[in-house]
């Protein structure tokens, strides 16, 4: 029997037991000290002292609250040794006996086989076996008190299982008594060792000590955010010095503070790739010297790679000089320089970044800005070489009382193949949630998330997740996410107002709008219930002249219309440009002309509404 | 016009009694699972260790500021009443 009910030591327990009782009573006597403190200031007035006072008064809460808790561990684990006591006395008796019934099968078997027979059958028996009655020559009351002897053994084994059985529901108790204490339960949601000492360093008070990995172990953002803005500017300058990759991503983290760190990011980033091409050429001259013929081919191998690097190199540094212009509560303008890049993370392929007002006391979005925006990307979006140009454009376009991201958080599928998977999106998904919950959306301004292409169908999925907004909008998008069949799939936007446009003969996503949650993106956001379809309209907004989207071919990039109109979308000034403004910014937008249908001698003409000779552009009030 | 009533030797005792309560507790415990004879009971153990470590160190931490504190405040007392009082330039 090989069990052991009785395992452990009741004494060391005890022992432990006594050591939590000495804590008790250590953080009782500091809880006195402070409350003798408190006395000592009591009757003194000034502003200083009252602070004072309060701190040390809820310090001393916290020492009586700490000292229970230590006192409540003592008590589960002097009644664990106690039970462990009884357990282990039960166990040693039942193996005893087992012991001893063990035993006595083996002299019964020795009674009843000699030396000899069990030389010749003794190697065929288990130590539970009997020799059959027909073998056995002798007096069978022998074979009967063996068998006897092995079934009294076997009795014992479910008197054991049932002891170890009553140990395992006491270790289970004790372990949940344990971890119900309720200081642990006090202490904010965390993962991780460092999350959860800086949970309990915030419990008590303390946030001086916390690093960076406990900071993004609270999970919190709005924690986070507190805790970060009770922080002086030398300590949070200390945290994204030593921490600058999880303090510029850290949901939470005010934007300005995100974006000093991420410039210390970019310029990490560059210094490495800049020792890579230093590796490289010595890689080239060294195949160079091996190189038997052909050496423009070899360097060409190296030269190229060398390529790759320096553009992307040449592309952070843009970030680093570019600047940026954005105008405050009274509309002057401002110009800062570098792109204020609010997510920075090479380990992820992810970037974000920042067009809009600061806040100069909090970091973050002032709280006079109406319309936030965030602006997901599609296919082709990648950190080496981030376009956030719709960014500035949309934040121009919508105003002063504006602020658009755009977010292209992890990795995209890079062409049009991969974009056939939703494994990029359903990756995406919850870093877009995270991100766009985690916004500081000043009270009463409307945040609004957008998402162009493979962008929409990770809209789709992130908030299928659970990101909430104010509006969505779905530009062109390969539709509302794998699995999605529409807004009732969607725990916190599903009665959000919900848009979509699509150019009429968009090639890109239009042969691959999905009927329900089974398309290859889920439901198409043209025509699920609940989201209202806006026109892409005119070149020009308004100007019939300039022709529409659809027909519109972008000059020397050797594209047809139809592959072209999904990107034209987007172009600034255009009428699906201007209705995309008009849904970040709660203004008028176009809804879609249905087209029609023509019978031209008796053959079926599908016409464009846009084209219809009773074309008059219809409008809502985006809510 | 707020009032101010202070005792310096009132602050100072109090900035005693702080620092007595800043004093570390006692050292980490190191409890095996050999002791209990139970992982379960043992990762439950290490758990509530942990954490009371983690505050007991916080809350030392919050009465040696307060301390500190309440020594800059008597400080500063101290300073503006021998201005006040015309002892120091």
């Amino acid at each position: 029997m090989d069990l052991d009910p009785g395992r452990g030591n009741p004494d060391a327990v005890r022992d432990v037991s006594r050591q939590f009782a000495t804590r008790a009573d250590g953080m009782t006597e500091r809880a006195r000290a402070g409350r003798g403190a408190l006395e000592s200031l009591a009757g003194l007035e000034s502003a200083a002292l009252d602070a004072l006072r309060a701190r040390v008064a809820s310090a001393v809460d916290k020492f009586d609250r700490a000292a229970d808790a230590a006192t409540e561990a003592s008590d589960i684990l002097g009644g664990y040794a106690a039970s462990l006591d009884d357990i282990r006395s039960r166990a040693r008796a039942l193996l005893d006996e087992a012991q001893a019934s063990y035993d006595r099968i083996w002299w019964r078997r020795g009674q009843a086989l000699n030396e000899a027979s069990e030389t010749v059958t003794g190697w065929a028996l288990g130590w539970d076996d009997v020799l059959p009655s027909w073998m056995y020559l002798d007096d069978p009351g022998y074979l009967h008190r063996w068998q006897d002897a092995i079934d009294d053994y076997r009795l014992l084994r479910p008197q054991l299982l049932s002891l170890q059985t009553e140990r395992d529901q006491l270790d289970s108790r004790t372990a949940t008594r344990l971890r119900g204490i309720g200081l642990l339960g006090e202490l904010k949601p965390s993962h991780g060792v460092s999350g959860r000492a800086a949970a309990a360093a915030l419990w008590a008070g303390d946030a001086t000590g916390i690093s960076a990995e406990g900071l993004a172990g609270l999970e919190d953002p709005d924690l986070i955010r507190e805790v970060w803005n009770g922080l002086t500017p030398e300590q949070r300058a200390a945290l994204i010095a030593a921490a600058p990759l999880v303090i510029g991503n850290l949901n939470g983290i005010p934007l300005r503070d995100r974006v000093a760190a991420n410039r210390i990011n970019i310029r990490d980033e560059i210094a490495a790739r800049e020792t890579k091409i230093e590796k490289i050429e010595q890689q080239k001259a060294e195949a160079l010297r091996n190189a038997y013929y052909g050496d423009d081919d070899v360097a060409a191998v190296y030269d190229q790679q060398i390529d790759e690097q320096q553009a992307v190199i040449d592309y952070y540094q843009s970030l680093l000089d570019q600047q940026v212009t954005w105008r405050d509560e009274s509309g002057v303008p401002h110009t800062d320089d570098g792109a204020r890049v609010v997510v920075f993370d090479p380990r992820n392929q992810a970037i974000a970044t920042y067009q809009g007002p600061l806040d100069p006391a909090t970091g973050d979005i002032p709280e006079w800005v109406r319309n936030v925006a965030v602006s997901v990307p599609g296919t082709g979006a990648s950190m080496t070489d981030f376009n956030d140009e719709l960014g500035s454009h949309l934040y121009t376009a919508a105003g002063k009382e504006s602020a658009v991201f755009q977010w292209a958080g992890g990795e995209f599928p890079q062409n049009l193949w991969e974009a056939t998977s939703s494994s990029y999106a359903d990756k995406l998904a919850p870093e877009l949630r995270d991100f766009t919950n985690a916004i500081a959306v000043p009270e009463g301004a409307d945040l609004t998330v957008l998402g162009h292409s493979y962008g929409g169908a990770t809209v789709g999925l992130a908030e299928q997740a659970g990101l909430s907004a104010d509006r969505i909008l779905y530009v062109a998008a390969a539709g509302m996410g794998h699995g999605v069949d529409g807004l009732l799939d969607f725990p916190l936007t599903k009665d959000v107002p919900h848009y979509s446009m699509m150019a009429r003969n968009d090639l890109v996503v239009g042969l691959i709008q999905g009927a329900d949650g089974g398309g290859l993106h889920g439901q198409s956001a043209l025509d699920a219930d609940g989201v209202i379809r806006l026109e892409t309209g005119f070149v020009q907004d308004g100007d019939p002249g300039s022709g529409t989207i659809e027909g519109h071919n972008i000059p020397g990039n050797g594209t047809i219309p139809a592959i072209d109109a999904h990107s034209t979308i987007l172009q600034r000034g255009t009428g699906a440009f201007e209705n995309i403004v008009a849904v970040i910014t709660g203004g008028s937008a176009e809804l879609y002309a249905p087209d029609e249908t023509l019978y031209v001698q008796g053959y079926p003409v599908h016409a464009s509404g846009l084209e219809s000779s009773d074309y008059t552009p219809q409008y809502t009030e985006v809510e | 016009m707020a009032d101010l009533v202070v005792s310096e030797a009132n602050i100072v005792g109090a900035a005693v009694l702080l620092r007595q309560a800043a004093e570390p507790v006692s050292d980490a415990m190191c409890i095996a699972s050999s002791a209990t004879g139970s992982d379960a009971v043992a990762a439950a153990l290490d758990d509530v260790e942990f954490v009371l470590r983690h505050v007991m160190d916080g809350l030392a931490e919050v009465a040696a500021d307060s301390a500190c504190d309440a020594d800059g405040i008597a400080a500063t007392f101290d300073e503006l009443d021998g201005t006040l009082s015309g002892d120091l330039p």
